[in-house]
């Protein structure tokens, strides 16, 4: 599927949001990292009641730690794709450039010693776009992997409920708190990943239009 | 644009490129200056990004492409050099000679290809096939780090921003009557450069240089006598100006 000049400027702008909405859940991946730690001491002061909960948290722990792994190999993408947005929009605007010196040279006794010039940054344009398309891409199937995984979220939150019930009532509050903060932290997080996707399906829908 | 010879040898030839008739209204109008050798052509002051197509496309009316391997920017304004990224793009092989104290901004441009000479404070020079020129100091003309270009097989001195003047985009590309043609340069120096010092010491330097032709980077090119008209004008001229508007 190929893509215009223009709609490449777009994603030279969805990469830099891309990569600020990521950071974002980088900063709410720590705050679930602290739940996890801090639940790992209330189970361990419970005692054997709180055995089931105790192996929830690692659970908790891991999904943030892939969180945090995939937003930063996503933010890498995002980076990447933006600095390559700034070399295609150079090829671009030599191209550009050329395309105009060609057509003012075509009467000119050396005009065809530009075209070598003219097919090398054509060609290096088109390498570009491809790379760009591809790490586009990456970013799009990356973001919905993680969107997918954060559904484990709401799984756990759940299953800590129950394990809060198993404990005597003065230490469910404490669980139930770690449930609530798994749950609105991972929310949050859907919600940034959300709007870095709804970035790709906005330019999809501008370009099926 | 405009595209003429305006001096020829054996050896080589210099050719004035300027008044683009396209040009964006809002951008200052420049002259270019390329010399050609038997097998190179040295650019000097390519201009900036607007004027890069016509440029090429002017280049080619005189040499084949491959022919240009030397640019030169005597400092580092965008209206002489932002066109490098382009250029960069065309002439993977070429050499840039700028000062020394802006290879680093002048890489802002964008330059991964040509190979940056830095020119240090005292000058050097570049030899072309059978011709050599010569790097001139011309700091703070306006420039912190600024050089002019002189061959002295031709005679002519490319005097960048010294003997410049904000013309019509139409005006002939010589002067015709100095007296008149100093009136549209008095402003330009009084306000672009900064140093009464920097000038004499350029004055006393280009006195030594036997020109025929001096040729500034905006409006018209100085011929014979009136160099020495110009050297002696600019020498009784108060420069650095903003400084007394500011203070009244």
């Amino acid at each position: 599927m190929s893509r215009t000049r223009a709609e490449f400027s777009q994603y030279y702008e969805i990469a830099a949001v891309v990569a600020a909405e990521l950071n974002h859940t980088l900063t709410y991946c720590k705050q679930i990292n602290l739940t996890a730690s801090n639940a790992q001491a209330a189970s361990s002061r419970v005692g054997n009641a709180a055995l089931g909960f105790k192996a929830l948290t690692s659970f908790i722990d891991d999904l943030s730690n892939y969180t945090m792994k995939a937003a930063t190999d996503i933010n890498l993408l995002a980076n990447k794709a933006s600095k390559m947005a700034t070399e295609m929009a150079r090829a671009a605007t030599a191209l550009k450039h050329f395309e105009k010196a060609k057509h003012n040279s075509h009467d000119a006794p050396y005009g065809n010693t530009i075209l070598p010039a003219y097919q090398h940054i054509s060609h290096r344009y088109s390498q570009l776009q491809y790379s760009f398309q591809k790490i586009i891409n990456q970013m799009e199937v990356q973001l919905h992997e993680l969107k997918r995984n954060l559904r484990t979220a709401n799984i756990l939150a759940s299953i800590c409920r129950i394990e809060a019930c198993r404990v005597d009532v003065a230490n469910q509050a404490t669980f139930n708190d770690v449930a609530n903060r798994v749950d609105f932290v991972a929310n949050k997080i859907r919600q940034r990943v959300d709007n870095a996707i709804s970035l790709f399906d906005t330019s999809a829908t501008k370009q099926a239009a | 644009m405009k595209s003429q010879v305006l001096v020829e040898t054996p050896t080589h030839k210099w050719i004035y490129f300027g008044r683009d008739p396209e040009k964006p209204e809002k951008i200052i109008d420049t002259n270019q200056y390329m010399i050609v050798t038997e097998h190179k052509a040295l650019l000097m002051d390519p201009g900036g990004i607007e004027l890069f197509a016509p440029m090429l496309a002017n280049i080619v009316k005189h040499i084949p492409l491959e022919q240009l391997t030397h640019l030169f920017a005597s400092h580092q304004d965008p209206d002489i050099i932002s066109s490098l990224g382009l250029w960069d793009q065309t002439l993977p092989e070429a050499k840039l000679y700028s000062p020394w104290i802006w290879e680093g901004f002048i890489r802002h441009f964008g330059m991964n290809n040509i190979k940056y000479e830095a020119l240090p404070d005292e000058g050097s020079r570049l030899i072309l096939d059978q011709a050599e020129v010569q790097f001139i100091p011309a700091h703070y003309l306006h420039s912190s780090g600024n050089f002019h270009v002189y061959d002295p097989a031709t005679r002519v001195l490319m005097s960048g921003d010294v003997g410049a003047a904000l013309e019509d985009p139409n005006a002939s590309i010589f002067v015709e009557d100095f007296e008149s043609h100093a009136k549209k340069m008095t402003f330009f120096h009084q306000r672009w450069m900064p140093s009464n010092a920097a000038k004499n010491d350029w004055i006393a330097r280009v006195r030594k240089l036997d020109i025929e032709y001096m040729c500034p980077q905006h409006g018209r090119i100085f011929t014979g006598k009136q160099i020495g008209q110009f050297l002696n004008w600019f020498e009784q001229l108060e420069v650095g100006q903003a400084i007394t508007n500011a203070s009244n």
